[in-house]
């Protein structure tokens, strides 16, 4: 019994480092008097904090078992999505440290709030029992609401924070009673118990619909799936950038693994209905997203949008894995494009951080106008990225919704992938106009003013890498898939 | 046919939701409050419906001293003189609240004399099923769910160091104050 729980304790080992970690800065600052220590020691830890974390989650993968009376589970999924949630944080801590509405006397706070949100992210990941998966959800969003809410004064963030918290917390209220009608047809909330009862449960029992329903809202609303999208625009834009970009990467990140990972049965494949209600919402959330998106002119509202419409393409993959006889080709390609969405969904927000000068400043589109004559390397990584973004090859964007689009096909879910496609040319407008703006004007560029150094950083980093993992996709993908399948 | 159980249930179930409706409804903080009470109370209800005695106990206690911290922050963040004034004017409330004090004090008189036996008394051998619950209880989140049990933890620690945060923003129209 005892060796087993150390065993257990092992596996969550960089759990513990992360928060062992994340408590330093705070303690620092308890001890020294409540004087914030340095931003750069404060920085360094959640940096090393980080490395631990995902230190020990290579030593550790490979191990493929289940913890904690089967609670959580370390597989090939759990270790990639896990590396791809740290790699995030670490770009975003960069970015906040360089933000003016996130550097200040609070850092130590924030940086702890940041890694506690890592924690819950990562607790979801590893989640294998939906009572799990809500406190690791739970984790995740308080967290946010108050990072939200932690641009100093402007009434744009308090407001958004105010929204997400309010909304936020409902979902969670659907998303729990969804796991008490699961509990009381099942009787059980553990995974493999649920998925193996799926088949018979889903075409005769209607509480366990029910309640399937209410899980999937649940986690729509924290991956801004159609109904539940509406929250989006207005958070994105009012929280501070760094953190919109953290939200707008990790939160889906983390939380469509936890979707994906209820696909997991072979007992959807009758669920005809159910498949047509998420097929609809698939469809409406990437029409949506890029419809809206088309008519902001603000950019940061701009890429909000399009973050919807990518949940949109990411629920096509969802649904290919969940309802289809391949559930590890379907997984694979979530897992691939998630880590291509948040390269490049990254490494734009970060530009938009760099253009904002003060706390409450916006950034429009023609403040980009003639960028390129001024800036030629980083307008130039915002082509790459927005090129990534509609998904035009050979970047990484493309081979992402190539993977996804393909994934479906082989299901025969033809209609589906029409509408992928046509919602990819629908966006291709949207993305290409900030291209347009910054190379085709010869009006006088704004200047970026400020520290930037980590920003500017980031952003030729992702594009980097969206060009160079877009060349060799096929070894990464290969990598992948067999992590997916256990195949080590 | 309905059994005894269910109408327990159904009558708890309606005064937890309606109760559960009056709190987002009422215009007043304190009303408001007052329901929040009353929701805990009928949950706590339903609980003690399902021989779940612990749970229920946990239920009035820790949801009691929820709604207390409720009523002490609702008086701290509101300008409540007017609606303290409606709530506690007229005959009726009047009464009301010399007859809840008079059952307070009743409950209070009738436990420390009926308390004077038990306390003096040799004490019961046998474990009684509320024992036996808290138990079971107790080994399932220590041991099956000890994971979440910790992971609340956490969470708990995430709420208190967000709520100071929060309050210590400084800057914008904070600054003056500073």
């Amino acid at each position: 019994m005892n060796m087993q729980l150390l065993q257990d304790v092992v596996l969550v080992s960089p759990l513990i480092a992360l928060f062992a970690m994340s408590l330093l800065p705070v303690m620092m600052k308890v001890f020294q008097g409540n004087r914030e220590p340095n931003p750069y020691v404060t920085l360094f830890i959640g940096f090393i904090g980080l490395s631990l974390a995902t230190g020990l989650t290579a030593a550790l993968s490979g191990a493929d078992k289940t913890a904690f009376s089967g609670a959580i589970v370390f597989d090939g999924i759990t270790a990639w999505m896990s590396y791809l949630v740290y790699l995030i944080t670490a770009v975003a801590l960069m970015l906040s440290f360089d933000h003016v509405a996130t550097r200040g006397r609070q850092f130590a706070e924030f940086v702890f709030l940041m890694l506690s949100s890592v924690l819950g992210m990562i607790i979801l990941i590893m989640s294998n029992d939906l009572i799990v998966t809500f406190i690791g959800i739970e984790t995740m969003s308080l967290c946010l609401y108050i990072l939200c809410a932690m641009s100093k004064e402007d009434v744009l963030s308090k407001e958004a924070a105010f929204k997400y918290f309010i909304l936020g917390s409902f979902a969670s209220a659907i998303f729990l009673y969804g796991i008490a009608f699961i509990y009381g047809t099942v009787g059980s909330t553990i995974f493999p118990d649920i998925l193996e009862s799926v088949g018979t449960l889903i075409s005769t029992n209607t509480l366990f619909v029910v309640g399937l329903a209410m899980v999937t809202l649940g986690f729509a609303f924290k991956v801004s799936v159609f109904p539940l999208h509406a929250w989006t625009p207005d958070v994105y834009h009012g929280a501070p950038t760094p953190v919109t970009a953290f939200m707008a990467t990790a939160v889906k990140a983390s939380t469509f693994v936890a979707f994906l990972r209820l696909f997991e049965s072979e007992g959807y494949g009758d669920a005809v209905q159910f498949q047509n209600v998420l097929q609809w919402l698939a469809v409406l959330t990437m029409l949506i997203g890029n419809v809206a998106a088309v008519m902001q002119d603000n950019f940061k509202r701009m890429l909000a949008y399009s973050s919807i419409a990518h949940s949109g393409y990411i629920m096509v993959g969802l649904i290919a894995a969940g309802f289809g006889n391949n559930f590890d080709a379907g997984a694979t390609s979530v897992i691939f494009y998630l880590f291509s969405y948040a390269l490049m969904t990254l490494g734009t927000f970060a530009v938009v951080a760099m253009f904002e000068k003060a706390e409450n400043s916006t950034v429009g589109m023609n403040e980009l106008k003639g960028m390129a004559n001024r800036y030629p390397l980083l307008s130039l990584s915002l082509t790459v990225l927005l090129l990534s973004l509609a998904g035009i090859p050979p970047t990484l964007g493309f081979f992402g919704k190539f993977y996804l689009f393909s994934a479906a096909i082989e299901q025969d879910m033809y209609w589906l992938v029409l509408w992928g496609v046509i919602n990819s040319v629908i966006s291709v407008y949207y993305y290409l106009r900030p291209i347009v703006m910054m190379y085709m004007s010869d009006d006088v560029p704004v200047e970026i003013v400020g520290t930037n150094g980590m920003t500017r950083l980031t952003v030729i980093f992702t594009a980097a890498l969206i060009v160079v993992l877009g060349l060799m996709s096929s070894p990464v993908l290969k990598a992948v898939q067999r992590s997916v399948t256990n195949l080590f | 046919m309905l059994e005894l159980a269910d109408y327990t249930f159904y009558f708890l179930a309606a005064l937890v939701l309606i109760s559960g409706i009056a709190v987002i409804t009422a215009q007043n903080p304190i009303f408001s409050a007052l329901w929040l009470a009353l929701t805990m109370i009928g949950v706590a209800g339903i609980f003690v419906s399902l021989d779940a005695w612990f749970v229920a106990g946990v239920q009035l206690i820790v949801y009691a001293g929820a709604v207390m911290v409720l009523f002490v922050m609702v008086i701290m963040l509101f300008d409540l003189r007017h609606e303290i004034h409606a709530f506690s004017r007229g005959i009726l409330s009047g009464f009301l609240k010399l007859a809840s004090a008079g059952i307070v004090l009743g409950l209070i008189v009738g436990t420390v004399y009926r308390s004077a036996e038990t306390v003096f008394a040799p004490p019961p051998v046998e474990t009684d099923k509320m024992a036996d619950v808290t138990k079971a209880l107790a080994n399932t989140l220590f041991t099956k769910y000890i994971f979440s049990f910790e992971v609340i933890g956490v969470l708990l620690l995430v709420i208190a160091i967000g709520a100071v945060t929060l309050s210590r923003i400084r800057g914008g129209t904070h600054a003056s104050h500073d």
